[in-house]
């Protein structure tokens, strides 16, 4: 019993990060329609400033607001200069993932010149034990659930109950129409990837503190686990991602327990088709364009 | 009310996809009051001729004039924002919203008190879309997604409406609902509306002045009765259909 006890407390700590990071993602993807695989190499350069930042004596959760702010700055940049000219120029949705695969791998690359191969750590962060019940969280696993939470419940907020945010979906189904409303919709497209690179930085830096140590693989191969679980969750739903990084890291955890943790990964992601044969576009049905392009 | 400048006109318009011109050499003009139908056979232009004006086509050669200012190939939303409302022949709603968000959205330059208020009134003119407020447009029939398109283009009450084939899909009686209710209602309180219609003669009946697009290039521009009761009217669809009939046929 405590085992399993012990791995949900895991798996809860897990799935938190997997959710900011899923929850930047399934705005990013079901706003601007773009499924930006460079996301994973953005986590790790998100992880790198974190630590560059800690070695310069910063306090980690400074650290944690400052990379997300830089990352939001970067991840305009990233679409300004490089997806939205492609998209202009009639690009498909395929060429376009390419690029962003493509990109990815020179960004890793990248990463591995500046910062060399070798495993890094933030260090041992101190911070007490809270007790649920038998479960058992760091102080720092608790504010990055913390973060998580609240950061999905602003942005679900904002997606329907604002004008803005409204007009953030509007733009992701109908760009012309949206136009046609007196909608700016470069505007809107800025801000939506200005949201997603936050939680990208946000979430590369959580991913640094829960993995304790890490190297240039980080962000790509925890991004399966964040599209994962914003396709479980019903992709473009903030909410949905969140439960859905929940699932999938908890799933995960549980089966490493029982289990050789080398399968835990086979075990989580049977899981993950399991329920998307239940329930084909996810547990919140999100009727975006892409959640529908994923459908078919 | 009739004013010097027309509310919406083109010159020597010339447009299409690409560089191969779509429509030829255009001479339209909309007044303030007036409801100006064009009509012509599928494929005519009619609809480049319209993502033209809106800057939603390439323009080759030509203008495009609101109340005689130069909008050649102004974006949509500055076109917006100078009181020209679109309703597009396909894709005309947003899908994954609530009817309720559609309306919304339509009015999303207003201030929150007028829109709110604007919905009401968009609301009274299509009571249909009173009680599925709540539903996501995706899931509607063709003539509830209509309703909401066009309840969408009026929140902003637009000077200029052009409206492309806003009757596809609906009933006989929506049809004339929308037709004389609507679009000849709007022209009456002052709006200049233009009309790209398939049910030509639904649309001639109403209409006061009607051109007629075939391959690209006005064919005939004249009061709508006119061109109702004119041979080369008869000529370009029912001629036209009868022969792709006897194409058929044979
Ligand atoms: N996006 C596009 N790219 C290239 N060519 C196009 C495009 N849209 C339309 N065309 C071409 O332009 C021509 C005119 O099309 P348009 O849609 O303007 O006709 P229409 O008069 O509105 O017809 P309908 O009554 O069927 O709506 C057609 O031959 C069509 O093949
Ligand atoms: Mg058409």
């Amino acid at each position: 019993m405590s085992v399993l006890i012990e791995a949900i407390g895991f798996g809860i700590a897990l799935g938190a990060v997997i959710a900011l990071g899923a929850v930047g993602f399934t705005v990013q993807f079901g706003i601007s329609n773009v499924l930006n695989i460079t996301y994973g190499a953005l986590l790790t350069v998100a992880a790198y400033l974190g630590y560059y930042l800690l070695q310069l004596g910063w306090n980690v959760w400074v650290a944690l607001a400052v990379t997300s702010v830089a990352m939001a700055v970067l991840s305009v940049i990233f679409n300004r200069l490089l997806l939205a000219p492609l998209s202009r120029r009639g690009t498909s949705f395929v060429g376009v993932v390419i690029v962003t695969v493509a990109a990815g791998i020179i960004l890793q690359y990248c990463v591995v010149a500046v910062a060399g191969p070798d495993t890094v750590s933030y260090g041992q962060l101190s911070g007490s034990t809270v007790k649920f019940a038998d479960l058992v969280f760091t102080t720092s696993q608790l504010i990055i659930l913390a973060i998580a939470v609240v950061l999905m419940v602003a942005l679900h907020m904002l997606l329907t109950r604002t004008q803005f945010g409204r007009a953030m979906r509007a733009t992701s189904a109908n760009p012309v129409v949206a136009r046609g409303c007196g909608i700016d919709t470069d505007r809107v497209i800025d801000v939506t990837w200005l949201i997603s690179g936050a939680l990208c930085g946000a979430a590369g830096v959580a991913l640094a503190i829960s993995t304790v140590t890490f190297d240039f693989t980080l962000g790509p191969t925890f991004l399966i686990y964040m599209i994962a679980a914003a396709v479980l969750g019903g992709i473009g739903q903030p909410h949905g991602a969140m439960l859905g990084g929940m699932v999938v890291g908890v799933v995960s955890q549980v089966a490493s327990a029982y289990s050789n943790p080398a399968y835990q990964d086979a075990y989580a992601f049977a899981v993950l088709i399991l329920m998307l044969l239940i329930r084909p576009r996810g547990l919140f049905s999100a009727g975006t364009a892409s959640a529908r392009r994923l459908a078919g | 009310m009739s004013s010097a400048e027309p509310s919406l006109a083109t010159r020597g318009l010339v447009a299409g996809y690409g560089d191969i011109p779509v429509v030829r050499g255009v001479d339209i003009e909309v007044r303030a009051g007036e409801l100006v139908a064009v009509v012509g056979p599928n494929g005519a232009g009619k609809s480049t001729l319209l993502k033209a004006i809106l800057g939603l086509a390439k323009v080759i050669e030509g203008q495009v004039l609101a109340d005689g200012a130069d909008i050649t190939r102004a974006p949509l939303q500055k076109l917006v924002r100078l009181g020209i409302g679109y309703v597009p022949q396909t894709d005309d709603v947003f899908d994954p919203l609530k009817v309720r968000e559609n309306l919304l959205m339509g009015g999303y330059l207003l201030d929150k008190q007028t829109r709110a208020a604007r919905m009401e009134e968009v609301l009274a003119i299509f009571p249909a879309l009173r009680s599925r407020l709540n539903r996501y447009v995706g899931t509607m029939s063709g003539g509830e997604r209509k309703m909401t398109a066009i309840g969408r283009a009026l929140m902003l009450t637009p000077k200029v409406l052009v409206l492309d084939e806003p009757t596809a899909g609906l009933s006989v009686a929506l049809t004339e609902m929308v037709l004389t209710e609507q679009v000849r209602a709007l022209a009456d309180h002052g709006h200049a509306v233009l009309l790209v219609e398939q049910k030509a003669q639904a649309a001639l009946r109403l209409a006061d002045r009607a051109y007629v697009l075939v391959q690209g290039s006005v064919a005939m521009a004249a009061p709508a009765a006119q061109v109702l009761a004119s041979p080369e009217m008869a000529e370009v669809f029912l001629g036209g259909q009868l022969k792709q009939q006897q194409a058929a046929d044979q």
